[in-house]
């Protein structure tokens, strides 16, 4: 079928008297690999289930390539989905559930079967064709259901959360080995995810959803770096607010940054200002962390986490900078400033 | 001090064989009693045994003559005509239902429940009525269809129960690579209902075979079924002739109870009342 582009066109969605999307607009270019991402209950399941035909939208236009197909029935669209709990047909062998979707489209015995041969062999699972369902572990299940979604060569692959049911071990390696799959095959991919470092490492584009709403649509560097609003922000990890004051490095009415940016100085050895944060506190508490030990520290009526090479011991006094690179300014609004 | 503790083991050990010997009476007297009554040739007042056993009551009761072939075959047809008839109505209930949101599912299920709450005397007499007014009495069709009222009960509830257990993004996933509802039901749903599709047969089944109240009013006396027949047997003082038609009548239901105990997972019972 070839490649697709993907388009939407302020596509709004009611379930049951709730208003779960409002009037969303997005394009995903053809081959690029998109993460929804956002917390539990934004809409970005939703989003992606009104993309395969599951959700019908209120109002909005859903567009593949050149056809609109938000007034299709599933079936007809073409959309390839990978579901969050893999869906596989447990009264079907492996090979019968990679077949299915070819019987449907009327495709001969010995054709079916070869082509889930080749299929079983790029997911690195040569031979298991003959297998029940049941037997298989869940990174085995996962590989199957990306599997049955691609086989019928769709011109767009839809994965609900396909990494959320296994191991942190098992996760990262598949992440991985998706994403290359995804380069090789060059398939227009919509990703749902809850998970910032999932979609970071993954994605081309990431949208930033909450509450039925877009936030935000930029690459994985660009929205790590500057979060569109103070939320936006907390949710990839932004883990300290500090209200700016007039000596900082950068105007703002509130400053974020990641505590792994907060670096803790002696007292006696202050930063020169001007292209630093400087905040001085007491250690509340001192963990160790593996590479290092994460510091909480009072700060007048503010609690700043930072990092430290070495062990404080509670109660010292300390100096902790954040170099103006790391600094995210955020004004009255808590939308980002531009710089 | 042995012996106390002893006697207090034994007499802990001894309540609960007890109560299972009770439980066997109860539950194997009645059968045991029967199958004396099959094999007995004469059982006369004082006698605690029979005083001759024989087979001469089953060549009786399979002479042509005697009505026990066709009751058996009238009983047959009756259950499957009716399993037909409760599983083409239940299986499109039960799948509506199953994809119900629950207070109105629970709501309609208990409707269904209605007809078992009354007695069924008084549902039956009315019935019979007004099957006279519509030519019904004494037709297979009125057989059947008083038959399948409880027959629906079960059928549509364990039906429900059955299509619930079936995952619904599995149907979304078929869905989704190019299959129509209809043929989505038949290749997706369907198979995974089947245990509990097959579960609902049975009772069903079992159920007519065993339905008399019903029978009695509608079919009596142009449609004798075997417990139409053994009914008139006990009536007329014939227990050896009742006791056949018992055992008979056992033969499907021990069948069938083996099929159940193949099919019917505990996963789809527990479903029913969700």
């Amino acid at each position: 079928m070839g490649v697709e582009a993907l388009e939407l066109q302020g596509l709004s969605i009611r379930l049951g008297g709730a208003q779960i999307l409002h009037d969303v607009s997005l394009s995903v270019p053809a081959g690029s690999f998109t993460c929804l991402l956002g917390p539990s209950g934004c809409g970005k399941t939703t989003l992606l289930r009104s993309i395969a035909g599951f959700a019908p939208p209120a109002s909005g236009d859903i567009r593949l390539g050149a056809r609109s197909i938000a007034g299709l029935p599933p079936e007809k669209r073409g959309t390839a989905m990978v579901f969050q709990s893999y869906a596989l047909w447990p009264h079907m062998t492996v090979a019968g559930n990679l077949t299915y979707p070819l019987k449907l489209r009327g495709i001969a015995r010995a054709e079916r079967e070869e082509r889930a041969e080749q299929m079983l062999e790029l997911l690195g699972l040569p031979g298991y064709g003959a297998r029940k369902v049941g037997s298989l572990s869940g990174g085995q299940r996962q590989r199957i259901a990306l599997g049955r979604a691609l086989i019928i060569d769709p011109p767009i692959l839809l994965l609900d959360e396909p990494l959320s049911n296994l191991d942190a071990a098992i996760r990262r390696n598949l992440r991985g080995e998706l994403r290359r799959l995804q380069q090789r095959l060059g398939i227009t991919t919509i990703m749902v995810t809850h998970d910032q470092e999932e979609a970071l490492a993954m994605a081309d584009t990431i949208v930033l959803m909450r509450a039925g709403q877009v936030v935000q649509v930029a690459s994985p560097q660009d929205l790590y770096a500057r979060p569109a609003d103070l939320d936006a922000g907390r949710f990839l990890g932004v883990d300290n607010v500090v209200a700016a004051r007039p000596d900082d490095p950068v105007a703002a009415a509130t400053l974020g940054f990641r505590s792994m940016d907060a670096r803790i100085r002696d007292t006696a050895l202050e930063e020169a200002k001007g292209n630093a944060l400087v905040r001085h506190g007491t250690v509340l508490d001192c963990a160790y962390t593996g590479g290092g030990y994460h510091l909480q520290l009072e700060s007048g009526a503010e609690v700043i986490s930072a990092v430290s090479g070495v062990p404080v011991a509670p109660g010292s006094q300390v100096c902790v900078a954040v170099p103006t690179a790391s600094l995210m300014a955020f004004g009255t609004d808590q939308r980002l400033l531009p710089n | 001090m042995a012996f106390a503790s002893l006697a207090r083991r034994g007499a802990a050990n001894l309540l609960p064989a007890v109560m299972i010997g009770l439980c066997a009476f109860v539950v194997f007297g009645p059968l045991t009693n029967l199958f004396l009554w099959a094999f007995a040739e004469k059982w006369f007042f004082p006698a605690r045994y029979p005083t001759e056993f024989g087979f001469d009551f089953w060549h009786r009761v399979f002479r042509p003559r005697a009505g026990a072939w066709t009751s058996l075959f009238n009983s047959v047809w009756i259950a499957l005509a009716t399993v037909a008839l409760s599983m083409a109505l239940a299986v499109p209930a039960g799948y509506a239902l199953a994809r119900l949101k629950l207070p109105a599912r629970a709501a309609i299920m208990l409707i269904f429940l209605l007809p078992q709450a009354f007695p069924s005397l008084p549902i039956f007499v009315n019935i019979a009525q007004m099957f006279y007014g519509l030519g019904l009495n004494g037709t297979y069709t009125g057989v059947v269809l008083v038959h399948s009222l409880p027959g629906l009960v079960y059928a549509v509830w364990i039906a429900t129960a059955a299509f619930s257990a079936v995952d619904r993004t599995m149907e979304e996933a078929a869905r989704n690579l190019g299959a129509a509802p209809l043929r989505t039901f038949r290749d997706i749903t369907l198979p995974q209902a089947f245990p509990g599709l097959v579960a609902a047969s049975i009772f069903v089944f079992l159920d007519s075979i065993d339905e008399f109240t019903g029978t009695f009013f509608v079919g009596t006396p142009d449609i004798t079924t075997l417990p139409i027949l053994m009914f008139n047997a006990s009536m007329g003082g014939n227990y050896q002739i009742a006791a056949i038609t018992a055992l008979i009548l056992l033969i499907p239901s021990i069948g069938f109870m083996l099929v159940i105990e193949r099919f019917l997972k505990a996963d789809v019972l527990s479903r029913i009342g969700r």
